[in-house]
């Protein structure tokens, strides 16, 4: 206690010295920390949008397929929506069918995605096929046959309108080219260049009869209740399909890949500026301790002269870093606290700046929430009191060189 | 002057901490070099990618045409006449090109792959001198003028199974309305890094293209290469007033994110110095108000001995300044060459990402720097600066020395 | 003619609730080429009185007249330059800027003063020569005994030509043999050169050879001596 006391007292020996390092070590870890929470909540929030405009958080495809996307790497339908129903944990399941074809109209073609969806199951999930994203006629109901809800540049494109025809030509699985008539049911402007401009959106049975099997399915996407239960929902899957040679679960890493990439380079370029923080602290620390030692230089030998040891001087000085530290370190996580409050309740919106940037294919909202990194903001506290004491090794090792005589006639 | 003499001199009195806050600095300064030159690497692949690779800086076509492209919609092949003759020394290079649809398939019988299509016509000769198309062929050869010849993306060609010299049929209706077939040699496959693109493009001759799709000597459009990609908007605006019958759309209107955060670029570049810089002026002034604190009797015997507060302002403001530049100097040099390496010797990533597609143009897996002048002499700058902030404090103290009381202390 | 002279000066510091009359009604007048020292016990008020008179201090009361000019009206500044050309300062811990050698300690105040770069050696060196620091100009001061340091003091505050040299116990921290060749360098300076001193000391070496003894006591002059020459 003594010690504490001791350490405690020469910290504030020097207050401006001691209250501006303080200010370097808690701002450092309150701007990571709080960067972290922000940019964890920004990308929780693009795995979950990427979630549900893409394939699910988990999905089921023909195990080629992700890698191949051929038309004709199908798997069954009813035999995998059965098995997946009443599952826990399971919010949704979506079934769905991607052909690429060449679309037609009586004035020009282009080259499309076909998705064959469930329009009820998609509504109620998907952020792209909503009524507030449709911009002439409407999504279409489940039941109808031949309804397509197209991209509003694909329809400028083709110069059709709602009500006017369109025809798809597409390789089917017996491998001859089938034509198949649609009529435009709805126009949707979602904002993402590839689907405006080459997305059309049709009833599932519709276009699965055109390819030959009415049974067919690309892809089973699967909302889960929680993304923390992934690796276990992933496991037991693939339990259970186990036996089903073409059938295989992906996790949305895989099937969007491109996210989980801007994801990494992401954190990978934070990793960067945190490093550079953890270097300056040290800097600064290093050179906090290295000034009150040169300074108390005759009093240490003092010390060492009524009888202290090495190590016990050695031991106050690393008090000093270790409360200084730690002190450093509450102040920060109560800044990041403080910070990520707001940002976590109110939101930070950049869009002012950035607009609603269109990255891998999809919409990132620049209005972010930030989430509550505990572990995050833990870690990078403990990390900030390691270093700060790291820090004192050199002023330590300095202090300690100095003979009691000599240091005494330093002054 | 001595006061410099004593500024210097007075950095080196402790040694160890000099050392310490010059290190910091430098290495803060460094990084920050680095990190810019990181940011525009990024955004000149960024904008690179967009442009030089296929799309040219100013799109050139009838009116109408970029928002709606049709096939109809074609103009003449000669379009030099057409161009402002006070312009041509900015300009590098035009490339003609044609668009279209088209039902690619490959193979006979059962292995009979089909896949639509889009399809980009080109004149070889203007593409090898002006994009950089020809750079992402990754087996067979770029196109050579010859009959037939036709280069399909990496994903196509596995989707319809075509190899080197694979016959393709292509299959889609021309100008006129008639159907345009032909049978086409796959003379090489390319790689853009884009899955997108990759899997739905093929690229032909521009003759072959025009009779196909019955649009001799027209073209869709004109792509302008310019000697510089920022004078695209003006050398668009001047097209357009000039020209009642063609449209020229500048890249920054085809990729407009890009072009909003070349806006910004200033406001993000300063946001990232403040951020570098605001610990290590921390440090920095930490440093320095010890030293001076711990002088605080020195100064007073130089009050003593008949040197003005301006005097002795200078003499603090000589010392900050003396470590902030040097600092600066090495630090920007070290982060220059780094920049300079990284230029030279991007390092692949593509084993652990791929790239990522954004605002219409892609982010490849590759670190990368270009060592812009902005951004070295920005954190020169800033640096210096910040040696006349860290000074402010101390001279401000000084200020209201008190000699008598500083000299007692002594 | 008078160089310094004080009328009824006091200096008051508050120190907590308690009043301290360092100087306390100090009328002194000091004549161009005297050799004086205030004399008395610590906590006698020298060192207040000398630093008023150096326009260090700024007085509670009463006036400080140098070279007939009043200092109680000047400005922070103003004080300085007055300083830098009317006064030298030795004071007892040398204090000379530890990153200059000997010489450029010396030259400093030249160069402060505007005196041209030509001029400095051919009035540096003779100085030195007198003082005996030739060969130590190019020493710093931490490679300088306390007597080899002093004198370079002694170079400093003459190199400018003041009107009047103000020596705060400058014997003080030195051993006797290097107090007495300091203090017989300073009597020959004044001797020879008529510059005028003013010491602040309770040693009797300086005592002994001062032409006048002005004694204090409690911030007051209780005596003032004359000796005849």
């Amino acid at each position: 206690m003594l010690w504490l006391k001791l350490a405690w007292r020469n910290l504030w020996r020097n207050r401006t010295r001691t209250l501006v390092l303080l200010a370097v070590i808690s701002g450092s870890l309150a701007f990571v920390a709080w960067m972290q929470n922000v940019a964890c909540g920004s990308y929780e929030k693009m795995i979950e949008d990427a979630a549900r405009m893409g394939s699910g958080h988990l999905s089921l495809h023909h195990p080629n397929y992700p890698q191949e996307r051929l038309n004709e790497l199908v798997f069954s339908g009813e035999p995998a929506m059965s098995l997946l129903k009443n599952r826990e944990g399971i919010v949704r399941v979506l079934p769905r069918l991607y052909i690429s074809a060449l679309a037609r109209s009586s004035r020009d073609n282009r080259a499309v995605m076909i998705l064959g969806v469930d329009f009820e199951r998609e509504r109620a999930s998907n952020p792209l096929l909503q009524d507030t994203k449709t911009i002439s006629g409407q999504i279409p109901a489940s039941d109808t046959q031949n309804l397509a809800y197209i991209g509003k540049r694909l329809a400028e494109n083709l110069r059709i309108d709602v009500g006017k025809k369109l025809v798809v030509m597409f390789q089917d699985l017996s491998g001859e080219i089938n034509s198949k008539l649609y009529r435009v049911g709805g126009i949707f402007k979602s904002g993402v260049t590839q689907l405006d401009s080459a997305t059309i959106f049709v009833n599932r049975h519709s276009l699965a009869t055109a390819l030959g099997n009415s049974d067919a399915l690309h892809e089973i996407a699967i909302l889960l209740a929680d993304r923390d239960k992934l690796p276990e929902q992933l496991a037991q899957l693939a339990k259970v399909f186990a036996g089903h040679k073409d059938i295989a679960v992906f996790s949305w890493e895989v099937t969007s890949k491109q996210i989980a990439d801007a994801i990494k380079m992401d954190s990978a370029q934070f990793k960067f500026m945190i490093f550079l923080l953890y270097v300056l602290v040290t800097i600064g620390t290093v050179n906090l301790l290295l000034m009150s030692i040169l300074e108390r230089t005759r009093e240490f030998g003092l010390l060492r002269a009524i009888g202290l040891d090495r190590r016990r001087i050695g031991r106050l000085i690393f008090f000093e870093a270790a409360l200084l530290g730690i002190i450093g370190a509450l102040a920060g996580l109560l800044f990041t606290i403080l910070l990520s409050l707001y940002s976590w309740h109110y939101g930070l919106d950049f869009s002012s700046m950035f607009g609603e940037a269109e990255v891998a294919g999809m919409l990132v909202s620049m209005k972010i929430n930030s989430t509550w990194e505990w572990g995050w903001m833990l870690g990078l506290a403990a990390g900030m009191v390691v270093v700060v004491i790291l820090a004192a090794i050199y002023p330590v090792k300095k202090a300690l060189r100095a003979a009691p005589a000599e240091a005494m006639r330093h002054h | 002057m001595m006061i410099f003499r004593i500024a210097w001199r007075n950095l080196w009195r402790n040694r160890r901490r000099t050392q310490l806050t010059m290190g910091a600095m430098i290495f803060a300064c460094a990084m920050l070099v680095f990190s810019l030159g990181y940011y525009d690497g990024f955004l000149w692949s960024l904008i690179n990618n967009a442009t030089e690779k296929e799309n040219g800086h100013v799109f050139i076509a009838l009116p109408g045409y970029y928002a709606n492209p049709t096939l109809e919609d074609a103009c003449s092949e000669a379009i030099s006449s057409q161009i402002p003759a006070s312009l041509k020394p900015e300009i590098k290079g035009v490339c003609p090109r044609l668009q279209a649809y088209a039902l690619l398939s490959c193979g006979t019988g059962n292995d009979n792959r089909t896949q639509p299509s889009q399809i980009i016509a080109v004149d070889y000769q203007a593409e090898l001198a002006n994009s950089k198309l020809a750079n992402d062929m990754v087996t067979g050869n770029f196109l050579s003028g010859q009959e037939r010849e036709i280069l399909l993306g990496q994903g196509l060609a596995r989707k319809i199974r075509a190899t080197i010299g694979s016959e393709v049929i292509f299959f889609s209706s021309a100008a006129d309305g008639s159907i345009a077939s032909e049978i086409l040699l796959v003379k090489g496959i390319f790689s853009s890094g884009e899955n997108m693109r990759d899997s739905s493009l093929a690229i032909m001759n521009l003759k072959a293209a025009q009779q196909l799709l019955a649009l001799e000597d027209r073209v869709h459009s004109h792509r302008l290469f310019l000697r510089n990609p920022m004078q695209a908007e003006e050398i668009a605006s001047q097209i357009n007033s000039g020209q009642k019958g063609l449209e020229a759309t500048p890249w920054q209107s085809i990729f407009p994110q890009i072009a909003d955060i070349l806006k910004i670029w200033l406001g993000v570049q300063l946001f990232t110095v403040a951020i570098y810089y605001a610990a290590m002026a921390l440090i920095t002034f930490n440093t320095m108000y010890m030293a001076f604190l711990e002088r605080m009797h020195e100064f007073a015997v130089m009050q003593a001995i008949g040197l003005t507060r301006g005097l002795l302002a200078m003499l603090i403001l000589c010392e900050s300044i003396v470590m902030a530049t040097a600092s600066g100097l090495i630090g920007t040099a070290i982060g220059a060459c780094v920049n300079l390496v990284l230029f030279y010797y991007p390092i692949d990533l593509s084993r652990w990402m791929e790239s990522i597609t954004w605002g219409g143009s892609s982010i490849q897996p590759i670190l990368f720097c270009v060592p812009s002048l902005l951004s070295n002499l920005l954190p020169l700058l800033a640096m210096i600066l910040l040696g006349f902030a860290v000074a402010a404090l101390p001279t401000w103290r000084l200020y209201r020395l008190k000699p008598v009381e500083a000299l007692r202390e002594g | 003619m008078s160089i310094v002279s004080t009328t009824d000066l006091k200096r008051v510091y508050e120190s907590g609730a308690t009043e301290v009359k360092a100087v306390n009604g100090v009328s002194l007048s000091i004549e161009a080429g005297e050799f004086a020292v205030l004399a008395g016990p610590s906590g006698s008020g020298k060192t207040t009185l000398l630093n008023l008179i150096g326009g260090l201090d700024r007085p509670t009361n009463g006036s400080v007249h140098l070279d007939g000019e009043l200092l109680n009206d000047k400005s922070d500044d103003e004080l300085t330059r007055a300083r830098l050309f009317k006064i030298g300062f030795i004071f007892q811990a040398y204090n000379l800027v530890p990153v200059l050698s000997a010489y450029e300690n010396v030259q400093f105040i030249l160069q402060i003063q505007g005196v041209p770069d030509s001029e400095h050696a051919g009035r540096i060196m003779p100085l030195f020569e007198e003082l005996g620091l030739s060969d130590l100009a190019h020493r710093r001061p931490g490679e300088l005994s306390g007597g080899q340091q002093q004198r370079v003091a002694v170079a400093r505050a003459i190199i400018g030509r003041p009107s009047i040299i103000l020596a705060d116990e400058p014997t003080a921290n030195l051993d006797s043999e290097s107090a007495v060749t300091l203090l017989n360098l300073m009597h020959r300076l004044n001797l020879e050169q008529k510059v005028t001193f003013l010491f602040s000391s309770h040693d009797s070496k300086v005592i002994n050879i001062a032409q006048r003894v002005i004694s204090m006591r409690d911030g007051k002059i209780s005596d003032d001596v004359k000796k005849q020459q």
